[in-house]
C-alpha cells in the first residue's frame, strides 16, 4: 500500500504550505489506483474556505469545489485520490478533528510547516472502523508516474 | 419512481464502486434509507452515531442543497437528480495551555525562541524513548518537565540494585518492580499535564514500525547493537528523526540521525562490531553521571526538533570524555551507498538484528565460536604458526555442572577466571586460577596443557574469546562457562554480591 508522487508534486505541496503559513493550505490529489497502490498524476491547490480567523488550525474545501473537481477529474479520466493540507507549527500527524472529519478511502497527505519552512510529509488513510488513521507509505519518483507505464516494476 | 443518485469518489468503494445508482424514494429521507439498505457499509460514513447526517456530508437535489430546501422531507419527482457532495475539512490540533500550564512553563514562554507557540508545539509533540535505563531516565525526566505532550517509553525490565547508580527515574523502593511502573509514577508526579504511554515489550522487528509510527521523534537509549540497528532502520523506514546517545565507562557520544537530510547510524557504522569485541556497560562499567549528561543532550535535541529551533546534531557526532572533560565534534556525511538510507537501499524492511549482530543464541554456539575464532585469527596473526588444523573448538559448560565438578574435586581441570582484579575484588569463585584477559597472551603458558581449562568471566563473552584463544594455542580441552559469574551467583550462590 503506497502512494506515488513526483518530486515536483511534493515540491508544489511543500511550497503551497509555506506560502499559506501561518494558515493551512489545502488541495486535491488526482490520479489512478492500481491494486493497493495509488499514483498521483496531478496536485491541485484549492482555496481554504474555513473562517479566516481560524485558518491557522483549520481548512475547509467547499462542496462546490469538490463537485467541480469531481467533474473535471472525470473529464480528465482520473480520480480524486485524496487531499493534502498543511499543519503550521505542528507535526504532520492527523488531529482528532482530521479523524472525525475524514472521508474513507481518501489519502490524507499532511505537510508540517515549521516557522514557515516545510518539514516532513506523511500520508494517512482512515481505518475501516473510523477509529484511527493508518500511515500510507509515500514513494517519491524523479518524474511523474503514469498509470500503466512500467507498472510491474514498482508493484 | 427511480431517482439517480451520484456517489462521490470516497464513498464508491462502499457502493460496489458505482458512481451513480438508481433508487426509489418519495423524498430525500426515503431515498437515503433505500441507499443505505442497498449499501449498508455507507451508513457509518454518512451518519453520526445519533443518526444525523455528518456535517460534512452535503446532499443536493439537482443544484440545491437540501439545507436550503426541506432537509430530509424534501420531495422528489421523477427526473430529479440527487448528489451526495462532500465538503472536506480538517486541520492541526487545537492546543491550548491552561492557566496552570502557563504558570508552569513561564520560564519557557518568556524566551523569544519558545513563546506560547513553541510551548504549544511541545505539547502537540510526542517522543518515544527506547529504554528506561541510564539514558532514558534523564531524557524522560527533563522531557516531561519541559512539557512534551506525549512521552512513550519501551522497556520490559525490572529495577535492579545495580541500576540505581545512574538510572535516576527509579528509587531504592522500586527494586524488583517494573521499570515502567516507577517511570510512570515519577513522570506523572513531575508533570500531570502530559500523557505517558508505556509499552512493556521487547522491541523487535515485528513490533518496531507499529510502535514508532505514532511518535514524532525517537530517542535511542539502548545498550546493545541489535536494538540500536533496529531503532535506526525503523526510523529510516518511517522517516523519523533518531536522537541518539551511547555511553561507555567515561565516554559518551550523541547525534541526531536521519534528520534534515543527514546521515543515519549505518552511514557511520555500516556493520556492527564482532560480537564480544565491544563490552556492554554491564561488562565494562559506566560512570553513573555520564548517562545524565548524554541523556540530557539527547533530550535537548528532541526539544529543538519539536520546536523547530536551533542547529541540530544532524550530521555531527559529539564525543564527550568525562575523565578529560572534553567535547569533540566529528562531521558525519550521509553515505550514498548506505544500505538503509542510501540511493539504492538494500534494507527495505526490518531484518533479524540478533543474527545481523552475531549475538549468541541467534545462531549456534559453534557458529559463534567460529566467528570469535576468526577474530582471534585476525588479531593474533603473529601467534599463528599454521596450527589451524589442530584446533579443537571449546564447548560450553553450565554453572550447575561446574559446581558439581568443583564439589567432586580432582585435579584434572583448572577453573580460569579472566576478569580484572577490581572485578575479582567484588566477588569470585573460590579455588579459581586468575589471569586477566589482557595478560593471557603473555601468560597462557602458565596453564597446564594436559588439563581441562574451564574459563569464566562476568557474563561469558570475554571468557569465550579467551577459550578460543587457548584452543588456538593448542589446548585440546577448553570450556567456557555460560553466563559467567552472574549465572553462578544466580543459581549456585545467591549470597554472592554481584555487579
Amino acid at each position: 500500500m503506497a502512494i506515488y508522487f513526483s518530486n515536483a508534486q511534493i515540491g508544489l505541496i511543500r511550497r503551497h504550505g509555506a506560502a499559506c503559513y501561518p494558515n493551512e493550505c489545502c488541495g486535491f490529489l488526482l490520479g489512478a489506483t492500481l491494486g493497493n497502490d495509488r499514483v498521483v498524476h496531478a496536485v491541485r491547490p484549492v482555496s481554504n474556505e474555513f473562517d479566516e480567523a481560524r485558518q491557522t488550525t483549520r481548512y475547509l474545501i467547499e462542496p462546490k469545489d469538490v463537485w467541480e473537481m469531481e467533474q473535471d477529474a472525470r473529464a480528465a479520466g482520473v480520480d480524486i485520490l485524496g487531499v493534502y493540507h498543511s499543519h503550521p507549527d505542528h507535526p504532520a500527524r492527523p488531529s482528532e478533528f482530521d479523524r472525525t472529519h475524514a472521508w474513507p478511502s481518501f489519502s490524507y497527505l499532511i505537510v508540517s510547516i515549521v516557522n514557515g519552512r516545510p518539514r516532513e510529509v506523511y500520508s494517512w488513510l482512515l481505518s475501516e472502523s473510523r477509529e484511527e488513521f493508518l500511515e500510507e507509505r509515500i514513494t517519491v519518483q524523479e518524474s511523474p508516474m503514469r498509470a500503466g507505464r512500467e507498472h510491474s516494476k514498482w508493484r | 419512481m427511480a431517482i439517480k443518485v451520484f456517489i462521490p469518489t470516497p464513498l464508491r468503494p462502499f457502493a460496489d464502486g458505482a458512481s451513480t445508482v438508481e433508487l426509489d424514494g418519495r423524498d430525500v429521507g426515503g431515498l437515503l434509507t433505500a441507499l443505505t439498505a442497498r449499501f449498508p457499509k455507507l451508513a457509518k460514513h454518512l451518519y453520526q452515531e445519533d443518526g444525523e447526517l455528518r456535517n460534512f456530508v452535503n446532499v443536493y437535489v439537482n443544484a440545491e442543497d437540501i439545507r436550503n430546501l426541506a432537509l430530509r422531507d424534501t420531495p422528489l419527482a421523477p427526473g430529479d437528480e440527487v448528489s451526495i457532495v462532500p465538503s472536506i475539512a480538517g486541520g492541526a490540533p487545537d492546543v491550548d495551555l491552561s492557566k496552570e500550564e502557563i504558570a508552569r512553563y513561564s520560564r519557557h514562554l518568556i524566551m523569544p525562541e519558545v513563546t506560547i507557540d513553541g510551548q504549544k508545539r511541545l505539547k502537540a509533540g510526542s517522543v518515544l524513548l527506547v529504554g528506561a535505563g541510564g539514558l532514558g531516565s534523564p531524557m524522560a525526566l527533563y522531557l516531561a518537565a519541559a512539557g512534551v505532550g506525549r512521552i512513550g517509553i519501551i522497556d520490559f525490565d525490572v529495577v535492579d540494585h545495580s541500576n540505581l547508580q545512574r538510572q535516576i527515574l527509579h528509587g531504592t523502593a522500586d527494586v524488583g518492580s517494573a521499570k515502567l511502573d516507577s517511570a510512570r509514577r515519577r513522570l506523572a508526579d513531575i508533570n500531570p499535564h502530559i500523557q505517558i504511554d508505556t509499552h512493556e515489550v521487547r522491541l523487535t522487528s515485528e513490533n518496531a514500525l507499529a510502535l514508532f509510527r505514532d511518535y514524532d521523534v525517537i530517542a535511542d537509549g539502548t545498550d546493545n547493537f541489535p536494538t540500536r540497528y533496529l531503532v535506526n532502520d525503523a526510523c529510516v523506514l518511517l522517516g523519523k528523526p533518531n536522537a541518539y546517545g551511547s555511553i561507555f565507562r567515561f565516554e559518551g557520544q550523541a547525534s541526531v540521525f536521519h534528520h534534515e537530510g543527514g546521515p543515519c547510524y549505518r552511514c557511520l557504522y555500516p556493520e556492527p562490531p564482532p560480537p564480544g569485541l565491544v563490552p556492554s556497560c554491564a561488562e565494562g562499567g559506566v560512570l553513573g553521571i555520564l548517562p545524565g549528561l548524554i541523556g540530557v543532550i539527547q533530550a535537548t535535541e528532541v526539544v529543538k526538533i519539536l520546536l523547530g529551533k536551533g542547529r541540530s546534531l544532524a550530521g555531527r557526532l559529539l564525543l564527550y570524555d568525562a575523565l578529560e572533560m572534553t567535547f569533540r565534534e566529528l562531521k558525519l556525511r550521509r553515505d550514498p551507498a548506505c544500505p538503509v538510507c542510501g540511493e539504492n537501499p538494500t534494507v527495505t524492511e526490518l531484518i533479524d538484528y540478533e543474527a545481523f549482530c552475531g549475538v549468541p543464541g541467534a545462531q549456534s554456539s559453534q557458529e559463534t565460536n567460529r566467528e570469535v575464532f576468526k577474530m582471534v585469527e585476525e588479531q593474533e596473526t603473529a601467534l599463528q604458526d599454521g596450527q589451524e588444523a589442530e584446533v579443537v573448538f571449546p564447548t560450553d559448560i553450565d554453572v550447575s555442572t561446574l559446581a558439581e565438578r568443583m564439589q567432586a574435586g580432582g585435579n584434572g581441570f583448572v577453573v580460569l577466571d579472566v576478569r580484572d582484579p577490581h572485578e575479582i575484588a567484588i566477588c569470585a569463585i573460590e579455588g579459581t586460577t586468575r589471569i586477566p584477559m589482557v595478560e593471557i597472551p603473555q601468560r597462557f603458558e602458565e596453564l597446564d596443557r594436559e588439563k581441562e581449562i574451564i574459563c569464566h568471566c562476568k557474563m561469558g563473552a570475554r571468557s569465550a574469546q579467551v577459550a578460543m584463544f587457548l584452543a588456538y594455542q593448542g589446548f585440546k580441552n577448553v570450556k567456557n562457562v555460560q553466563g559467567g559469574i552472574l549465572a553462578w551467583a544466580r543459581e549456585i550462590d545467591p549470597e554472592m554480591p554481584t555487579y
